[in-house]
This record gives C-alpha cells, structure tokens and sequence, in this order.
C-alpha cells in the first residue's frame, strides 16, 4: 500500500471537495484512497463538512466493508468466495493460501475473502493488491505476489 | 496489419495485457485496438487478427503463447490455436447479440467505431419524437426489468414523466453483486456508450436532468472505462446541457459503491447514493414518485437501459417478436462456476437451461457429471440435474419455484455438498443484512446454526422442521429480497438434495 502521511489541511480540503456535489460516503472513500484508511481524524472533519454527527459517520464506516479503520500490513489478497468460484474450488485455494500466510511470513500478505468479483466464467479468482488474477491457484498468486511492491 | 486484444477485466486475470505488451513489441508495425470481450471467456485471452476474410481469431492465447503467436502472424498466420473467422465460430454465430450487438467488436472509446456500428441510432430516433411515443416505443417491445424483479420498463418511465417535480433522476444499478453474473461488467467495459445513449434516451422520455450510474467498487476497470466514456460524450454533446444540439439537457455522475452486496437493492441503492449506510426503505412511497433525494426517479438495471438503444433504433415490434409472449426480447445469460465453455450468452428468452449449459456450455470443465445449477445469483434455486430442460424466461422458472435474477447460470459438478450451499446461503445473508428486519438479521445467524447442528446430525427431522419455519418467516417478513429470497436456495437444496443433509426420505414442503 502507498498510503501517505495524514495530513489534516490537505484532508479537510479533500473533504471540502466531496461537499458539493458529494456526500459523506464520498469524503469517507476519498479520504480512504489517499491515506489508505479512514483516520480517527477524519470522522470529525466529515461530520462538520456535512453537518452530521460523528456517530452517523461511524455508521456509514461501519457499514461499508470496503471501509476500513486501519492500514493494511503487506500486500492485500481477495479470494473470491462467490458461488461461481466455490464450484471450482475456492475453498480449498483459501485454505491453502491461509495454510501458506502461516507458514511464509516473510512474504507479508494479507488474506482476506470477497463475495465476486465479475470474473465468474474464470475462476477461481483472486486479487493480490490492484491485480485480478482468473485460473488462480497459490503458485500464481506468490509470483505475483513477489512482482508487486508492498 | 490490426490485432484485437481485450482489455476486459477478465481477460486481463489470464494475462491479456501482456499478450498485447509482448505482440507489441514483436509486431510494432501494427495497429492494436485493446477491444472488449466477445464473451467467449475459455478462449480468453482471444486475440483478432483482421483480414480480407474478416477478423479471425486464435485462442486462447496465454502470454506462453505469445512469442509463436507473433512468429505466426508475420509469417502465414498458422497457428496451433488458429479457430477461424470469429462471427461464424458457432457459439458466436447461434446467438441473438442486440444489447451485446458491438461488444468486443467496437474500440469500446472509440466514438468514430460507436457510430459506424450504428451506435446513437436509437438517440436520433428518440430525439425526432415526443416523451410520450418514446414511452409507448418501449410499451410495445414488452421491456421488463433485467435486475430480476422484471416489473415492465416502461410504467416505470411513464409514472417518472407524469409526476411534478423541479428535478427527476435516473439512477442505473450497476451494482452487480450475484455470482455468476457479469453482463454488467462486460458492457460497461466493452461499450459503454450504449449505457450512455440509453440512459439520455430515458431522461428524454421521462423529463429527468441528472443521471448516476452506482458501480460496484470491485469494477475498478469498468469505473474507469465509463468515466473515460462520460467524458468523451460529453465532447461530443451525446449528454450535456443540449444533448444533440436539442433543448434537452443531461448530465450523468458515476458513483462507486463500497462493498455492500443489499445496496444493489434499488432502495438500499438510493440511501448509498445519498451517501448513507445502505439500509432498505420501506415502498410506498415507490422510487419512481419519490425515490433519490425524494425526487421522481427512475431506477433500472444497465441490462434494461442497455436494451433500449436497440428498442428506438428498430422499433418496439422488432424487439417484442423475439423471446416469448410475456418475456419478450433477448436474456444476456452469464454461463459461469463449473462449465468448460463459460460466458456470454444472448438471446431469445425461453431457450432451455439444457441447451445453455449442454450445447452452449459443453458441460462441467470439471467432466465430472453435472449435479446442480444455481439459477440467479446467491438468492436464486438450485436446480437439480432433472430440472435442465425448464425454458429460461421470468413465468416458466416461477412454475418451478426458481426465479431468472440477473441471468446468471452457476454449474456445480458431483463433489458439490448441497448442505454446505445452503448454510453458505445463510452465512452470506448474515454477513450482507443490512439489519433492518429482524427475520433477515438474526434469522440468518440462526439459519446457519440450525444447518449446522443437521450436517452434525443432530436431531435431524426436528431441525429440518425448524429450518423450514424459519424460511416461511424470513420469506413473509422481510422488507427486501435479501432476507425474503435467501429461502429459496436453501430449500431448494433441503428438497432437492435431502441426502447431503443426511435426510433419508424426501418430505414435501408444507
């Protein structure tokens, strides 16, 4: 993750942008692309922008999965856990992924499971980092893995 | 010399574009169009070559296939992988492709190729007739709604363009969150301008000014490619403050959903456009009377929209002769999970589930035989492998309690354990509730520990009972399809296939 520095001015101008003709949910992904989260900071300067309140804000946070409170550590991989993939044996690719997160520290992943991601003529599916990988087996994602920057 | 490689999202997951970045390099004197899928995914990454016979095709060509495939093509052009010219490949020739008409044909931003493949025909038409024989148009072609609801196209457009109001909207679901399905994806990626005219065809018709198309945060090459589009319209006054030199004024915003499957639900929709959680509303009042920021709106699936072009380009006679009397038109079905030949499929409703997956399909990539097939993403039956020969249109699969949704075929082969599919349908109802009805929220957890406690073999008749009770009450008492239709894969699975639940005899439903 490239994630920068939170920075409150450039943040509450990101925000300020999203205002008109934007909404909460909007600042929230905004401000999530740039930093790589949703800072503590950050719920205080969406309530004020769109004069709600900060409890509202941790609702729409919450609520939205792609919304996260904290930095993700190493290099993201989604095992799509949609029926279409289940068919082809996405179970036992996550189960062996996991087994091989376990076991391979060094290699800083992060494995997490998603519900489809379109590709479901093709899968399994994975995504390791930005990349969508159709066929997927564990030995593609860790060449891939090593390819893309963490 | 002119190469197609397709820049859809899937066929990049197996490699397209270094494919393109390899031919490139070893055939710099050719012009390569990054083009869409033709939809024909086991062949991907499928690579076009035009010539005097037409465009043909080699597939598929992984990037290990690459450097032979350039050797091949600066000399005669045999290849191992060689299949022919691309439209009389029979799985392309057999279809009914309208909506689907020019993707993976057309530079999918190219608005020189959108028109020379009769692209903004269907706008030109709209634009030469008043709202309301646009409206009586789409009356006539029998559009019904390709989100699953299938609830005619346009009395939605007329209640729109009845009702008062300063501001109408248009709000296209692009959140297309059921596995195994992707037409979506596909045309957004491969011709959006299509979903473009359509939607400015609506807005003429229904009087509405501002238009948003609410994609799928799992897109990111789909959100991309139709901001690209947007912007290009624009230039080209397709949308705008007059669209076509007309006194009609469009503008359309793309919004990005946030990893919510509910908010594909219309209402759910309009709360996250707003920017809200994405908690189901209550209906009354209907969207189209008062629906984003409680204006009249239309909400339509990018399935219906995209269908609309054709509809003003050739009348709605031409489009209501095909299908059948009451699903009229053309189904872009999804083939997908475990089938060797998975895809695109358009065409006519009411063809067979058997002639999509045996002939179209080629059965399970697996070989193993069939077992079940999931028709209509994660809230749609499961259909055993007796059930093959039901006609895919919106009445026939309700005589069979199963239901077309988006057009999506999962295939599942014989290691499949339907008790696993049915908790899975509850874990996954758990996890994507939005909380509002109490069936729905807290049913869910309970259906997946009733599940559980049968696969255990606990109690088994006794829970079968108790599972079933609770379908009936998250079925009657919910507000949405989330809670109201997660019944229905798990006890098609409970009925269909009662030994994976370690149940001997087959009871009917009460």
């Amino acid at each position: 993750m490239s994630a920068r520095e939170w920075n409150p001015i450039e943040a509450n101008a990101l925000v300020d942008a999203c205002v008109i003709p934007g909404n909460p949910l909007v600042a929230l992904q905004s401000l999530q692309s740039q930093y790589g989260f949703v800072h503590p900071e950050a719920f205080e300067l969406v309530a004020q922008a769109f004069n709600i309140s900060r409890a509202e804000v941790f609702g729409i946070v919450t609520y939205y999965s792609d919304l996260r409170t904290e930095l993700i550590n190493g290099t993201e991989v989604r095992v799509c856990m949609g029926e279409a993939c289940q068919a082809v044996g996405a179970r036992a690719l996550a189960g062996e992924l996991e087994h091989f997160e376990s076991s391979h520290a060094e290699t800083h992943m992060c494995v997490s499971e998603v519900f489809c991601m379109g590709n479901c003529a093709l899968g399994p599916t994975a995504v390791v980092g930005a990349t969508l990988v159709g066929l997927a087996n564990v030995d593609a994602i860790v060449t891939l893995l090593n390819e893309v920057p963490s | 010399m002119k190469i197609f490689i397709p820049a859809d999202s899937s066929a990049k997951s197996v490699g397209s574009d270094s494919v393109a970045r390899i031919l490139g390099a070893a055939l710099p004197q050719a012009e390569m169009v990054r083009n869409g899928s033709r939809g024909m995914y086991w062949l991907e990454p499928l690579v076009e070559v035009e010539t005097h016979q037409g465009r043909v095709a080699y597939g598929p060509i992984y990037p290990a296939d690459a450097e032979s495939l350039a050797v091949a093509l600066n000399g005669n052009g045999e290849h191992p992988k060689f299949l022919g010219v691309t439209s009389e490949l029979p799985w392309i020739r057999e279809q009914t492709r309208l909506t689907f008409a020019r993707v993976g044909i057309i530079d999918p931003l190219d608005p020189v190729d959108f028109v020379a493949h009769g692209g903004l025909a269907g706008l030109q038409q709209a634009l030469a007739q008043t709202s309301e024989s646009i409206i009586d148009e789409v009356m006539t072609s029998g559009l019904r709604g390709r989100g699953g609801a299938g609830f005619p196209a346009a009395i939605k457009w007329r209640t729109v363009a009845q009702a008062q109001s300063d501001l109408k909207y248009i709000c296209i679901n692009a959140d297309e969150g059921d596995s195994g399905t992707f037409a979506d994806r596909v045309l957004m990626e491969g011709d959006p301008f299509t979903l473009i005219e359509g939607m400015a065809i609506s807005a003429i018709a229904t009087g509405a000014t501002h238009g948003y198309i609410y994609i799928r945060s799992e897109y990111p090459d789909a959100i991309a490619v139709m901001n690209a589009a947007l912007d290009i319209a624009r230039e080209h006054a397709w949308i705008g403050p007059a669209i076509l030199g007309s006194h009609h004024t469009f503008e359309i915003s793309v919004r990005v959903g946030a990893g919510s499957y509910v908010c594909g639900e219309e209402t759910a929709m309009l709360e996250s456009l707003e920017g809200k959680r994405g908690m189901v509303r209550p209906k009354p009042p209907i969207p189209a009377l008062s629906g984003l920021f409680g204006k009249p709106t239309v909400i339509n699936n990018v399935m219906t929209i995209a269908a609309v072009p054709y509809i003003l380009a050739h009348g709605g006679d031409s489009y209501a002769a095909i299908g059948t009397e009451k699903s009229t038109g053309t189904s872009v079905y999804q083939l997908a999970g475990n089938i060797a030949q998975g895809g695109i499929v358009e065409l006519g409703f009411g063809v067979s589930l058997r002639h999509l997956i045996e002939h179209f399909g080629a059965g399970t990539r697996s070989g193993a035989p069939l077992r079940a097939v999931q028709v209509g993403g994660p809230l749609g039956a499961y259909l055993s492998a007796g059930q093959l020969d039901v006609a895919m249109d919106y009445e026939s699969l309700t005589t069979i309690d199963a239901m077309l949704g988006h057009g999506g075929i999962v295939v599942f082969d014989e290691t499949v354990n339907m008790a696993q599919q049915a908790r899975f349908a509850m874990e996954f109802c758990a996890e994507e509730s939005c909380g509002k009805c109490t069936p729905c929220r807290i049913g869910s957890i309970r259906g997946v520990e009733v599940i559980d406690l049968m696969i255990r073999g606990e109690n088994r008749d006794d829970n079968r009972e108790l599972l079933v009770d609770l379908c009936e009450v998250m079925t009657d008492g919910s507000l949405c399809a989330m809670g109201g239709l997660t019944p229905m894969p798990v006890l098609s699975a409970l009925n269909k296939f009662p030994e994976d639940f370690g149940l001997t005899q087959e009871r009917t439903q009460p």
